[in-house]
C-alpha cells in the first residue's frame, strides 16, 4: 500500500510540477507577446484531448462487443477521463485567446454563422462535456449495464462530435479546404492514440498475452489510419483542385516534406513492420518504446496537420509550443493520477 | 466426460451432398431458363450495338456499372466477412464462412463479366489488359480502370484459393464417406478426391494448414477492403460534383458489408431450414451476423450526412445545387429511400426480439440489398445527369434489356449456390466440431488440463510400421500421447477431423516455414508491383493528366495488389508442399473415421513394440488398436 502511495504522489508530483514550468514558461511567453502560444495550446489541447477522448473509448468499444481480455486493466484506460475538466479549460482559454490569434480573427468567411467564433467555441465545449458526461455516467453504471445503447451511444457521439471539432478546429484553419475523409481520420487517429497510450500505461502490469493483443490493436489502428490517409491523399493528388490541394501542397513540398516523410513512416509504416513479430508484441521493454515512439510521433502529426496551415512554407518553430507541450502533457498526467485513484476504488468495489 | 457428438455435426454437414429431390431440379430448370434468357439479349445487344440500352449522352454509365458495384459488393464482403472474423477469433464464425465465401467466389465472376457487358464491343476487350503491344495503348498505371483490372485479377485468385483451402478438410471428409456410401467410382466421390489432394487430417498437415489460413485471412481481409476501395476510384477521380468526394473508399466498403452481410442472411435463412441445418446455423449466429450490419449502415448514414454538410459548409454553389436536386428533384423519392432501406432497416436489428427472429432478418436482409442496389444505381446514374453545366442535364432510365441481364445474372448467382450447396459442404465441417469442442472446454464440460509433451517429433514416412490407437475424445488421446512421448516414442504421428490446440503445440515445434515464404512472396510482389509500373513509365514517358511519368503515389496501388496476389500465392503452395498434398501418398495408420469422429495415434515402431504400445493405448482409454504393417 505504501509502495503506491509513494508511486502515486510521485506522479502526482511530476504532473504538478510540469503543470507549474510549462504555465509559467507560457506565460512569458505571452508577456513576451510570442505569436505562436495560441496555435501552440491548440497543438496540445487536440494532442491530449484525442489521447484522452481515445482511451476513455476503448473500454467503451470492448463493452459494446463483449469482449472481457482487458477487464485487469480497463480502469488504467478510463482514467484519461480525469482529463476532462483540464480539457474544457483549455478549451474555454483557446475560446479567449481566438480574438488575439492569427487565424478567423477578423475574417469573414461564406457562411459566417457557422464559423463565428462565439457559435463554434460553443457547440465545441458542448460537444465536448457531452462526450465526457457520457463516458463518466458509462463509468458509474458499467457494472450494472445490461443494454448496449448507452456504449452505442457514447461511440456515436464520440464521432460524430470528433468529426465537427476536426472541421472546427483543424479544417477551418485552411476554409474553404474541406475533405469528407478528414473526420474519420482525425477519430480513428484518437483511437490509435488511446490505444497506444493505453499500452504504455499498462506496459509493466498486464499479462503479455495482454499486450499481445494491446499490440494487435495498435497494428490495426495504424492500418485504419494509414487507409484513412492515402484514400485522402491519393484522391486529392489526383484531381489537382486547387480548393483540396491547399492541404497537400505546403505539407508535401518545401522544408514540410521531410516531416511528412517522417509521420508516414514512423506512424503509418513503422507499427506493421515494428509490431510483426510475437516477439515484439510480447517484451515490455521494447513494446513500450515503440509505443513511446509512435505517441511522440502522433504529437508531431498533430503538429503537422495545424501549424502548415497557418505558416505556409516556413517551419515556423517555436519554444512556445515546447512550452505548451509540458503545460498540457503536466495537466494530463495529474488529471490522469487522480481519476486513476478514484476509479480504481470503484473498479475495486466492483470486483468486490 | 462429456464431448460433442462429432459424428451427428459430420452427418449432418454432409448431409446436404446427395442427389437432390424434383423440387430442387425444378428451380435449378427455371433459373436455368431466365440465365440462358439473360444470355440471348446479351448476345443481341452485341449485334445490335449499345442502342439498345438507355445509355446515351450525357449519361454514359447506367445499371450494368451499377451491377458491377453492386456484386463487387458482394464479393468484397464474403471475404472480409470470413477473414475478420477470423482474425479477430469470432466464436460465430465456424457457421457462417463457408456461405459467406460461397457468395464471394461466384460474385466476383459476375462482377468481372459487367464491364465486358458494358464496353459494348466485346471483340477488343483485351485492350483493357495493361501489356505492352503495338496498338499504341500505353499501358498506364495510374489509372483507376487499370487498377480496377488488377484489383479485380487479384481478388478472384485470393478468392477462390481462399476457399479451397478451407474446402481441403471437408472434401477429404466428404470423399472418405462417399467411397463406403456410394463407391469410389461415382463423379461425386472422383470430385472430392481430387479436391481433397493428399489430405489425411494428420497433425502435422493441421500445423500448416492453420498458420497458413491465419495467413491467407491476413492478406485476404485488407486485399478485400482495397478491392472495393478501388472500385471508389473509378468514381471519385472523376471531376465531378457528386462523384468526386475523399469519403468515397470507407462509404463503398460500409455499404459493401452491409450488402454482403445482407446476402449472407438471405443465404442460410432458407438453406438452414431446407437442408436441416439448424443445430450447425443457429438463429444465434444469425443474430450476431445482424449485429455487424449496425455500424455499417451508420456508416451509410454518416456519408449521406457529410457530403450535403460540406457542401453547404464550403459555400460551394455547384455542389449545393447537386444535393439540394438530390434532395428535392425528380429523383428525391429513390433519394429518401435509400435512408429507409439502409439506414433504418438495419437498425431495427438494435432489438434484440427482431433480431432473432429469422424471417424478419430475411425480409430485412432483401429490403436491404434492394437499397444497396437502388444506391448503386443512382450513384451512377445521377451525377452524370446533373453535371456541372444545366445545358448538358439530361435523363437516363434502365431499358428491359439491361433489367433482364440484371435479372438473369442474380438468377446465376442463386443457380451457382444452389448447385454448389449439393458438392461442397456450406458449413466449415471441421471449423464447426472446432467451435463445438472449444465450446465445451469454455463451458467447464471438458477438463482443459493444459498438457505439456516433452521431446520432438519426428516425421513419419509412408513405409512406417507400428500401431495405431483409435480414440473417442481428445483427452485419452492427450493421455495417449504423453504416455508414448515419456517412452520416447518419437516417430508419431495424430489424426483429428480438426485441429487440437495441444497437439499443434508438439508439432509447431518444427516451426512451420509456411510464415517465412508468405513474407517473401509479399516482398517479391512489393518490389514487382513498383517495378513493372516505373519501367512502364520510364520506357513510354507518358504524361497523364498534367502528372510526371513516374509518380509513386498511385503505384502503391498496384505494388499493394501484387504483393497480396504473390504473397497468397507463396502461402498457399508452401501449404501444400509442406503439408504434402502434392503427393497422393498413403499415410500410415490413417483410417477414414480419422476425418469424422475418432481420434488416431499412429506410433512408429518395431514389431516387437506392439505388444508395449498396445497395452499403452488400453490403459489410456482406447477404444480400438490396429497394426500397420509395411505397405
Amino acid at each position: 500500500m505504501k509502495k503506491i502511495y509513494k508511486k502515486n504522489s510521485s506522479l502526482l508530483i511530476t504532473g504538478a510540477v510540469l503543470t507549474a514550468a510549462g504555465l509559467t514558461w507560457w506565460i512569458i511567453d505571452v508577456v513576451s507577446g510570442e505569436r505562436t502560444i495560441w496555435l501552440a495550446i491548440l497543438v496540445n489541447f487536440l494532442f491530449f484531448l484525442s489521447t484522452a477522448a481515445g482511451m476513455c473509448m476503448w473500454p467503451i468499444l470492448l463493452n459494446l462487443v463483449e469482449a472481457r481480455w482487458a477487464n485487469a486493466i480497463e480502469h488504467r484506460s478510463i482514467a484519461a477521463l480525469g482529463f476532462a475538466v483540464p480539457s474544457l479549460f483549455l478549451l474555454g482559454g483557446l475560446w479567449v485567446g481566438s480574438s488575439i490569434r492569427d487565424h478567423w480573427a477578423g475574417k469573414q468567411f461564406s457562411n459566417g454563422v457557422y464559423l463565428n467564433t462565439t457559435f463554434l467555441f460553443a457547440r465545441d465545449l458542448f460537444i465536448i462535456t457531452l462526450f465526457w458526461l457520457l463516458c463518466y455516467v458509462f463509468i458509474r453504471l458499467k457494472g450494472s449495464l445490461k443494454s448496449r445503447l448507452l456504449p452505442g451511444f457514447t461511440v456515436l457521439c464520440f464521432v460524430t462530435g470528433f468529426t465537427f471539432l476536426s472541421i472546427d478546429l483543424v479544417e477551418a484553419l485552411k476554409f474553404p479546404w474541406k475533405s469528407a475523409l478528414f473526420g474519420p481520420y482525425f477519430f480513428v487517429n484518437a483511437l490509435y492514440a488511446g490505444v497506444t497510450a493505453w499500452t504504455l500505461s499498462v506496459i509493466t502490469i498486464a499479462e503479455k498475452q495482454t499486450l499481445h493483443t494491446l499490440a494487435s490493436l495498435i497494428i490495426a489502428t495504424s492500418l485504419m489510419t494509414t487507409y484513412a490517409f492515402f484514400c485522402q491523399l491519393l484522391t486529392i493528388w489526383y484531381e489537382n483542385i486547387p480548393d483540396e490541394t491547399l492541404f497537400i501542397i505546403p505539407r508535401f513540398n518545401y522544408n514540410w516534406k521531410y516531416l511528412s516523410l517522417f509521420v508516414i513512416i514512423l506512424l503509418y509504416v513503422s507499427p506493421l513492420m515494428l509490431l510483426l513479430l510475437n516477439w515484439c508484441r510480447q517484451t515490455r521493454w521494447y513494446l513500450g518504446t515503440v509505443c513511446i515512439v509512435l505517441l511522440l510521433s502522433q504529437w508531431i502529426e498533430v503538429w503537422w496537420w495545424i501549424v502548415p496551415g497557418i505558416t505556409g512554407n516556413h517551419m515556423n518553430w517555436s519554444f512556445s509550443c515546447l512550452a505548451a507541450f509540458i503545460f498540457t502533457g503536466g495537466l494530463f498526467l495529474f488529471s490522469y493520477r487522480i481519476a486513476l485513484n478514484r476509479i480504481k476504488k470503484t473498479y475495486y468495489k466492483e470486483s468486490v | 466426460m462429456n464431448e460433442p457428438d462429432y459424428s451427428m455435426i459430420h452427418e449432418e454437414a454432409l448431409s446436404p451432398l446427395k442427389i437432390p429431390g424434383i423440387l430442387y431440379m425444378g428451380i435449378i430448370a427455371l433459373l436455368g431458363v431466365i440465365v440462358a434468357y439473360a444470355t440471348i439479349l446479351w448476345i443481341v445487344q452485341q449485334k445490335t450495338g449499345m442502342e439498345v440500352t438507355g445509355l446515351n449522352s450525357p449519361v454514359g454509365w447506367g445499371a450494368y456499372i451499377a451491377n458491377y458495384v453492386y456484386w463487387i459488393a458482394v464479393a468484397m464482403s464474403g471475404t472480409f466477412i470470413s477473414g475478420m472474423l477470423c482474425l479477430v477469433g469470432s466464436r460465430f464464425r465456424s457457421s457462417i464462412s463457408r456461405a459467406a465465401e460461397t457468395m464471394t467466389i461466384i460474385a466476383v465472376v459476375i462482377a468481372g463479366l459487367y464491364p465486358l457487358i458494358h464496353v459494348g464491343r466485346l471483340w477488343v476487350v483485351y485492350f483493357m489488359v495493361p501489356y505492352p503491344q503495338g496498338l499504341q495503348i500505353w499501358p498506364n498505371f495510374k489509372s483507376p480502370l487499370v487498377w480496377d483490372m488488377l484489383a479485380i485479377f487479384t481478388y478472384m485468385m485470393v478468392s477462390w484459393i481462399l476457399y479451397y483451402t478451407g474446402v481441403i478438410p471437408d472434401a477429404a471428409a466428404a470423399w472418405h464417406k462417399e467411397v463406403n456410401s456410394i463407391g469410389p467410382f461415382r463423379m461425386r466421390t472422383k470430385i472430392h478426391r481430387l479436391l481433397a489432394l493428399n489430405w489425411h487430417g494428420a497433425a502435422s498437415q493441421w500445423c500448416h494448414y492453420k498458420r497458413s489460413y491465419l495467413l491467407l485471412a491476413a492478406l485476404a481481409t485488407p486485399l478485400a477492403v482495397s478491392i472495393h476501395t478501388v472500385t471508389s476510384w473509378d468514381y471519385s477521380m472523376q471531376l465531378l460534383t457528386g462523384w468526386h468526394t475523399t469519403f468515397f473508399a470507407p462509404y463503398f466498403v460500409s455499404g459493401a458489408i452491409l450488402s454482403g452481410c445482407g446476402w449472407t442472411l438471405i443465404m442460410l435463412v432458407p438453406l438452414r431450414n431446407a437442408l436441416k441445418l439448424k443445430n450447425v446455423i443457429k438463429t444465434e449466429h444469425l443474430a450476431s451476423l445482424s449485429l455487424i450490419m449496425i455500424p455499417t449502415s451508420l456508416g451509410l448514414a454518416y456519408e449521406y450526412g457529410i457530403e450535403p454538410f460540406l457542401a453547404w459548409y464550403s459555400g460551394n454553389e455547384i455542389e449545393m445545387q447537386y444535393h439540394t436536386w438530390e434532395a428535392t428533384g425528380n429523383l428525391a423519392w429513390i433519394y429518401w429511400s435509400l435512408y429507409f432501406l439502409n439506414v433504418a432497416i438495419p437498425l431495427t436489428f438494435i432489438s434484440g426480439k427482431l433480431r432473432c427472429n429469422e424471417w424478419y432478418l430475411f425480409t430485412a436482409s432483401i429490403l436491404v440489398n434492394i437499397g444497396m442496389w437502388i444506391e448503386r444505381w443512382f450513384l451512377t446514374a445521377s451525377a452524370t445527369s446533373h453535371g456541372f453545366l444545366p445545358h448538358s442535364w439530361g435523363s437516363y432510365s434502365t431499358s428491359w434489356i439491361e433489367f433482364s441481364i440484371t435479372a438473369g445474372t442474380f438468377a446465376f448467382f442463386v443457380l451457382f449456390i444452389l448447385v454448389i450447396i449439393r458438392l461442397i459442404p456450406i458449413i466449415d465441417i471441421a471449423d464447426v466440431k472446432e467451435e463445438h469442442y472449444r465450446d465445451m472446454e469454455l463451458s467447464g464440460k471438458i477438463k482443459d488440463e493444459r498438457y505439456e509433451f516433452g521431446g520432438t517429433i519426428e516425421h513419419v514416412a509412408p513405409s512406417d510400421t507400428g500401431v495405431t490407437g483409435v480414440f473417442n475424445n481428445v483427452s485419452s488421446l492427450h493421455d495417449a500421447i504423453s504416455s508414448v512421448l515419456d517412452l520416447s516414442y518419437n516417430r508419431i504421428e495424430v489424426y483429428s477431423p480438426f485441429p487440437i490446440k495441444n497437439v499443434q503445440k508438439v508439432f509447431r515445434e518444427q516451426t512451420s516455414p509456411v510464415a517465412f515464404w508468405t513474407l517473401a512472396g509479399v516482398l517479391a510482389g512489393l518490389g514487382t508491383g513498383m517495378f513493372i509500373p516505373i519501367i512502364t513509365a520510364v520506357e513510354n514517358n507518358l504524361v497523364v493528366g498534367g502528372k510526371s511519368p513516374v509518380t509513386l503515389i498511385p503505384y502503391w496501388v498496384v505494388a499493394f495488389e501484387a504483393a497480396v496476389l504473390f504473397g497468397v500465392g507463396a502461402s498457399f503452395y508452401s501449404f501444400i508442399r509442406y503439408a504434402r498434398l502434392n503427393r497422393f501418398e498413403e499415410w500410415p495408420g490413417f483410417h477414414s473415421r480419422f476425418l469424422a469422429d475418432r481420434f488416431g495415434l499412429f506410433v512408429a515402431c518395431k514389431s516387437n513394440d506392439y505388444e508395449k504400445i498396445h497395452q499403452i493405448f488400453i490403459d489410456n482409454g482406447c477404444e480400438e488398436c490396429f497394426e500397420v504393417l509395411s505397405h
